[in-house]
């Protein structure tokens, strides 16, 4: 059932952006973390309504959170009378947007729900439930999950050489999947060689690495969907949701140095400190 | 027994960009080339069962859809969701161990222009739609992963009876409500199924249209995920019934 601000039900439902309810406030959050293949979803439910609360507690509504997956076809229900559930997925089996939906539902018949603050509009001061009837509904959370979602952004990146270009100079190309640095051979062969060494890989991730990725969110911000549909769109696009960064409201270099963990830090921790 | 590989993104795009030049391949030849340089690939631990394969084959005008689905499924034993989303396993088996068929189910139109778009839809596996409608061999394997869910039925039978008509089939899969919910599809395909054997009459267009819009009603003010399964069933009987 799709979170639909301007859908009305037969009843009072307490959602966001409705006035069924005059005062109280139903709210979710979820957190999701990754770690050896699997997905850890916590998820916590809250109401200000003691009427839904106790309905909760006696044993005829429960708390529910739907989460699905369109890419994987995945599902699952998690039911509970607590306000926090926890639960753990496979990595296989989700892909994409992984949704999530947060109700309180009736479980068991209530043959005469009443609350203090529900809106004098409907006209009567006591509702009939049948199990499956939603009493309450947050807004749909989606986060993202794919592999690359976790590795760090340059992992996008592939050094692409071309001995048209001069020594010292480079290009970046967005119109592959991934994110191709063009240099010539020359100039490969001695970065190939530097990335084996650990303080060599902090300084092309603060030089050419940095500056790839700043102009690659520049073209996110004035020509996103040309890129949503390559590997490095996407990862760069849910990296950005998953973490809660804004695209429009920041500046490229300052998104650049969050999506990179302040590449900087590293820098200074590793060789400008010790110099 | 053979191990799955995945066609690196470098050599999926340079052979969507080649389709053109590579019309012949396409139409009488083959990409086994590409297997003699094993950096073209990346490794999976996953098998394939090559038997089964094997099994994988239009017959004559019988385009023999639900023993392909069953054949490609079993075939890649193990393989999970995240991977079946991946556009490298497919245009590797589209392009290497399955090019016969998929040439055979998707013959390649002669104009050149239609030919070039043709390929890119049912060899490639681009986007959602690249993989679960349009390319030879993944849609084959996703519609059995749908039908693998089916509660009550083999999966033969829930192949059958999902594979019957393509209008029905869609609108199942353009639904995650049904698609996703194991209950709710386990007794549309079931009453599909006992429709098959009967009259046929729920897989008249209008009516199943109309059956999917009233589930959808109904799921709109019922969370149907909490519900036990035999009320699932009985919602979705009384909606098939209603005139």
């Amino acid at each position: 059932m799709k979170f639909d601000r301007n859908k009305t039900f037969p009843y009072p439902v307490l959602r966001p952006f409705s006035n069924d309810y005059t005062e109280s406030e139903y709210q979710t959050s979820v957190d999701f973390s990754a770690s050896e293949g699997m997905i850890s979803l916590e998820i916590n439910h809250r109401t200000s309504s003691i009427e839904l609360s106790d309905q909760v507690k006696v044993g005829t509504a429960r708390f529910v959170s739907v989460v699905s997956c369109r890419e994987t076809y995945f599902r699952d229900v998690l039911i509970s009378e607590e306000e926090n559930i926890k639960k753990q997925f496979r990595l296989d089996d989700l892909r994409g947007g992984v949704k999530v939906d947060s109700y309180i539902v009736a479980t068991k018949k209530i043959p005469a729900f009443s609350a203090a603050d529900i809106n004098h509009e409907f006209g009567k001061s006591s509702f009939a439930f049948t199990p499956g009837d939603v009493l309450a509904q947050d807004e749909t959370v989606v986060f993202f999950i794919e592999r690359e979602l976790f590795k760090p952004v340059t992992s996008v990146f592939d050094l692409v050489k071309s001995d048209q270009l001069s020594d010292g100079e480079w290009r970046i190309n967005l119109e592959e999947e991934h994110i191709q640095i063009i240099i010539n051979s020359s100039m490969k062969e001695s970065i190939d060689a530097a990335r084996n060494n650990t303080n060599m890989r902090y300084i092309l991730l603060n030089s050419i690495y940095f500056s790839a990725a700043v102009h690659a969110i520049q073209r996110l911000k004035e020509f996103g969907s040309d890129y949503e549909e390559k590997k490095w769109g996407r990862v760069f696009f849910r990296q950005i949701h998953n973490n809660g960064f804004d695209l429009e409201g920041t500046d490229a270099y300052l998104l650049a140095q969050k999506l990179m963990k302040y590449p900087l830090r590293v820098l200074n921790a590793y060789i400008l400190a010790g110099a | 027994m053979s191990k799955i590989l995945l066609m690196r993104d470098s050599i999926v795009s340079d052979l969507a960009k080649n389709i053109r030049q590579n019309l012949d391949r396409y139409r009488n030849g083959d990409f086994e080339l590409l297997l003699s340089d094993s950096s073209n690939f990346i490794d999976t631990e996953f098998d394939i069962i090559e038997e089964e394969i094997s099994k994988i084959k239009v017959l004559g005008d019988e385009l023999n859809e639900v023993q392909c689905c069953l054949s490609i499924y079993c075939a890649l034993p193990g393989i999970s969701a995240y991977l079946a989303r991946d556009q490298r396993l497919w245009t590797f088996l589209t392009h290497i161990k399955l090019l016969p068929y998929a040439r055979a189910r998707w013959p390649i139109p002669d104009d050149s222009e239609r030919a070039v778009s043709h390929i890119k839809k049912h060899f490639f596996a681009f986007g959602a739609r690249g993989i679960e409608r349009d390319n030879a061999i993944s849609r084959l394997w996703w519609m059995a992963s749908i039908c693998s869910k089916v509660e009550g039925l083999t999966l033969e039978q829930s192949l059958t009876a999902f594979l019957y008509q393509s209008d029905v089939r869609a609108n199942i899969v353009e639904r995650p409500t049904t698609s996703q919910n194991v209950v709710l599809l386990s007794a549309v395909v079931r009453k599909l199924s006992q429709s098959l054997k009967g009259d046929k009459s729920l897989y008249e267009r209008e009516k199943f249209r109309s059956v999917m819009k009233e589930l959808n009603l109904q799921g709109g003010v019922k969370l149907f995920e909490v519900l036990e399964p035999n009320e699932v069933e009985r919602i979705v009987t009384r909606c098939a019934t209603k005139d």
